[in-house]
């Protein structure tokens, strides 16, 4: 028997409908327990977890609020697979920026990291971008894994790890060549260190 | 029987002496308004599967953040005042026992995509937790307006870190810049290319692209 909001009706006598009445308040109380502290323990009504079944669509944001939900997301590695949005009122434009950008949901996650390396690793930001950072030895190709979908930025940043108190005697350059890969140049003579890092679109 | 509000939930019922009869329209409604509670943010109650798990989280914008006990984290919303915006964004709080744990702002301004701004300007932003907000694209200072690298949105009120790379097979000179807050005090609206990064020989400001990275906050 599972909860019904029509119970109980007029015409059946109460020991008729006692047994759904008892199912409604049992059933509330399972129900509730899913996601949130017991009904009768010391921190019912506290979130214990939150599952979020995946959305359609962003929910909508009227109020003075944020909103969290799950949605499919697309990237370049994952295919599409749910992650958390939050979605808040939308407040543009505004004198300071005239942008009339709507208040979409916002993607908070992506379905991947890397803090192991050695050489290469990333993370995720807001907004479905990859950040991945790394270093090399003196020129290269640098490929991501995963690869993303489209690289906006690579930055390689001459150091000198392996020469402490050497000048840094060159310069470097990057030069995206595809949506996983870019090339660091550089006019190095030696072996030198280069740091990198790069922001694409998962 | 029934408070003064018949349409709304009523805790207090059956009273001692109601026959089912009387008490009918007080169970109804009570039942009626759990169901539709519940399922503003949850799967309904009697759905077939997954009853009781959430569809949405709404965080109503909370006066301030709320006390964590230890063994506790909280997620909720709070009014956002800073200079070119005020928002509802989303707050974490940590463990905090006696008094309340330290809050962290998880989320910042609206993500949306600049794209093409400016000649010579491509640009995004993402945000990081903390308040900070991060610029990042391709900025050419020969072609942009004022040869400078405009920090759209207008949000950022103090420089972290910035880096720039020539983009290309090309070695050429970092740039040498400086920020501009005088515009839109507190604001930093732009970075701009100073003509002394260049080597004489070549134009003031080189037709040269850059991979930019800013880091700043928006408090």
């Amino acid at each position: 028997m599972t909860y019904s909001p029509i119970t109980p009706q007029s015409q059946p006598s109460p020991s008729a409908t006692q047994a759904q009445i008892q199912t409604n308040f049992a059933q509330y109380a399972l129900k509730f327990l899913v996601n949130h502290s017991a009904l009768n323990t010391k921190n019912q009504g506290d979130h214990e977890k939150v599952i979020l079944e995946n959305q359609i669509g962003d929910p909508g944001v009227i109020n003075d609020q944020v909103t969290l939900f799950c949605k499919d997301a697309g990237s370049n590695f994952g295919g599409t697979q749910p992650q958390l949005f939050a979605q808040i009122r939308k407040f543009l434009p505004t004198p300071g920026d005239g942008h009339d950008a709507p208040n979409v949901g916002m993607q908070l996650t992506e379905s991947i990291v890397n803090t192991v390396g050695p050489n290469q690793f990333q993370s995720f930001l807001p907004g479905n971008y990859m950040l991945y950072f790394g270093t090399v030895t003196a020129t290269g190709t640098v490929t991501l894994v995963p690869a993303p979908t489209v690289i906006h930025v690579a930055l390689a940043i001459p150091n000198n790890l392996t020469s402490p108190g050497t000048p840094i005697p060159f310069s470097a350059s990057t030069n995206i060549t595809s949506n996983s890969t870019f090339n660091i140049i550089s006019n190095s003579t030696g072996v030198f260190t280069i740091t990198w890092i790069a922001i694409a679109t998962a | 029987m029934s408070g003064p509000n018949l349409n709304e939930y009523n805790k207090v019922i059956p009273r001692p002496n109601d026959f089912l009869a009387d008490s009918q329209k007080d169970f109804l409604v009570n039942f009626q308004q759990l169901y539709n509670a519940f399922s503003r943010n949850h799967i309904a109650l009697d759905a077939a599967s997954s009853s009781g798990n959430h569809t949405k989280i709404e965080l109503l914008q909370q006066p301030q953040g709320p006390e964590t006990s230890v063994g506790e984290i909280s997620l909720y919303s709070k009014k956002l005042v800073q200079v070119n915006q005020t928002t509802t964004q989303l707050y974490h709080r940590y463990q905090g026992g006696a008094s309340a744990g330290t809050e962290v702002q998880l989320t910042n301004y609206q993500l949306y995509s600049p794209g093409a701004l400016e000649e010579g300007l491509v640009s995004f932003f993402t945000f990081l937790p903390g308040g900070l907000i991060l610029y990042f694209g391709i900025i050419n200072f020969s072609k942009a307006p004022a040869n400078s690298l405009y920090l759209q949105p207008y949000v950022c009120t103090n420089i972290m870190a910035y880096n720039f790379c020539v983009k290309g097979t090309t070695l050429f000179a970092d740039p040498t810049v400086v920020f501009i807050n005088t515009e839109r005090p507190p604001i930093i609206t732009r970075f701009q290319a100073q003509p002394a990064f260049n080597i004489p020989v070549l134009p003031a400001f080189p037709d040269v692209e850059y991979y930019f990275i800013v880091l700043g906050n928006t408090t």
